[in-house]
């Protein structure tokens, strides 16, 4: 027996929405090369939903299994709805994670609340002009 | 599958199968009795039998060769076996070493633990330093279970031997596989383990010269694991020198091709073990590589702290002074005699392929 599900081994081999997005409007970074695990989220935003997302990391199979997942859960929702995902909305969705897995590999939901926070600031300062 | 892992363990050779059968079902006895007409003299034929194959290989006396569980319970054995005092031995050991080592340090033994260099090998200077009067074991693998660095036995031999300290070696991942003379290195103590040179597993050996005496770990008359026994000496009868000419082949092989994957480093130096190549790929985490190759048919291991359950980075590693991010991205490939060409062929083309793909996700482009 795997310590992974099947669905992260997927998610792992088949990865959804990867790359860095050519035209974004924020991105969030996570991580540090040291433990590494490094996770970048790029967002295109419109009207307040995420209409595109991309990622790029570096790590073990649970991580970019999880941005991966991350990004299916985020994409077409709007900004409050995903300022809402959590670590374990990700794990959820993939059936589970080794417990050790938890906290060093599942930062995807860490870095797209800092993109949106981001692209708020942003934004806040364009409405303030 | 093409299995890739074989310092952790091996395929058990099939000529062995009949033997292992043979004093399994019919001679099976325990080869306690002096005084059987045949049935016991079989099996302890056989355990005698394996002790004059396993001691001409290191050119010991088949008196002098113990059988045990296994490399953990040799080396148990040895450090739990003999005096009280100061004991020395290397960061990069087994895990049985270490850990029996930090066992009596709170039993109020001292140890000493050496540095390695870049290559992974311990300096005589620093050994020769350690050396205290209450000193009464030196403990040294032969060559490394990570790496394959061989360490100079010859030379730790001699230090240890002028300074009448016990020397023991755990030679596991060696035996065979390099040249093993306990006379000329003036080993005292030697561990071997079975299921590293096709042989069963849960067998093992240890030798002890004349005259050392050890403290029994287990008491009482002890069941010894004849067929296991059996098929541990025919597995050394078997090895061939040219078994080692041809992984020392596909190793360079490896390396060759390995070598032109961009931003690599390689951890294994030259003049080690014919079957060990550890490399690490910058900005790439080596449990992934792990895993995709899995997924693949392909297994082998990683040194990164993320494939751990303690998540530490291989203890080797950073002995040898490389950082975590250089561990993380760390595996290891190992070989065996069943190796072939064209599974060397397929793992270097499926190495180049994951390394790629993981690349390309990574954020970091170095």
């Amino acid at each position: 027996m795997s310590i992974y599900t099947e669905k992260v081994i997927e998610h792992f081999k088949n990865p959804r929405n990867q790359g860095k997005l050519k035209d974004y409007d924020a991105v969030g970074e996570k991580g540090n090369p040291v433990c590494g695990d490094v996770m970048y989220i790029y967002i295109k935003v419109k009207d307040d939903i995420i209409v595109d997302i991309g990622w790029e990391t570096m790590g073990c199979a649970a991580a970019i299994a999880t941005t991966s997942m991350l990004s299916e859960l985020a994409k077409g929702k709007t900004l409050d709805e995903a300022l809402k995902l959590t670590r374990e909305d990700v794990a959820d969705g993939l059936g589970g994670l080794p417990p050790v897995k938890m906290h060093c590999s599942n930062l995807a939901a860490d870095a797209l609340h800092e993109a949106i926070l981001k692209y708020r600031e942003k934004h806040k300062k364009k409405k303030s002009k | 599958m093409i299995y890739l892992n074989n310092s952790t363990t091996t395929k058990v050779d099939e000529r062995l199968v009949k033997i292992i059968e043979k004093y399994s079902t019919q001679e099976y006895g325990v080869a306690t009795s002096d005084y059987s007409s045949g049935f016991e003299m079989k099996s302890k034929e056989a355990v005698e039998s394996a002790k004059k194959i396993i001691a001409e290989k290191i050119s010991g006396q088949p008196g002098e060769i113990f059988f045990t569980s296994g490399q953990s319970e040799s080396n148990t054995q040895v450090l739990r076996g003999l005096g009280k005092g100061h004991i020395i031995t290397t960061k990069i050991e087994h895990s049985s070493i270490l850990e029996a080592c930090k066992a009596l340090e709170k039993d109020g033994y001292s140890v000493t633990y050496l540095d390695v260099d870049e290559e992974g090998k311990i300096i005589l200077d620093q050994l020769k330093k350690s050396l205290r009067k209450d000193t009464f074991l030196v403990t040294i693998q032969h060559a490394n279970q990570e790496v394959g660095t061989i360490q100079e036995i010859e030379k730790i031999g001699k230090i240890c031997r002028e300074s009448r300290v016990l020397f023991h070696v755990d030679a596991s991942q060696s035996f065979l596989k390099e040249q093993i003379n306990v006379e000329k290195m003036n080993i005292d103590l030697l561990t071997i383990a079975a299921h590293l040179i096709h042989g069963p597993k849960g067998v093992g050996a240890l030798y002890a010269r004349r005259g050392i005496l050890l403290k029994p770990l287990i008491y009482g008359s002890r069941v010894l694991d004849i067929p296991g026994i059996a098929g541990f000496g025919e597995a050394a009868r078997l090895w061939k020198e040219e078994d080692n000419e041809k992984m020392r082949k596909q190793t360079k092989r490896l390396l060759r091709e390995i070598g032109k994957i961009p931003k690599t480093i390689i951890f294994t130096p030259a003049d080690s073990l014919p079957n060990i190549l550890s490399v690490g790929f910058k900005f790439i985490e080596g449990e992934a590589i792990v895993l995709y190759l899995d997924s693949e048919g392909i297994v082998l291991s990683t040194g990164s702290a993320c494939s751990g359950k303690g998540l530490k980075p291989s203890h080797v590693l950073e002995a040898m002074g490389f950082g975590e991010e250089d561990s993380h991205g760390s595996i290891r490939i190992s070989l065996s005699r069943y190796t072939t060409d064209e599974e060397i062929d397929i793992a270097i083309e499926k190495l180049k392929e994951v390394v790629g793909k993981l690349r390309e996700m990574s954020p970091i482009k170095g």
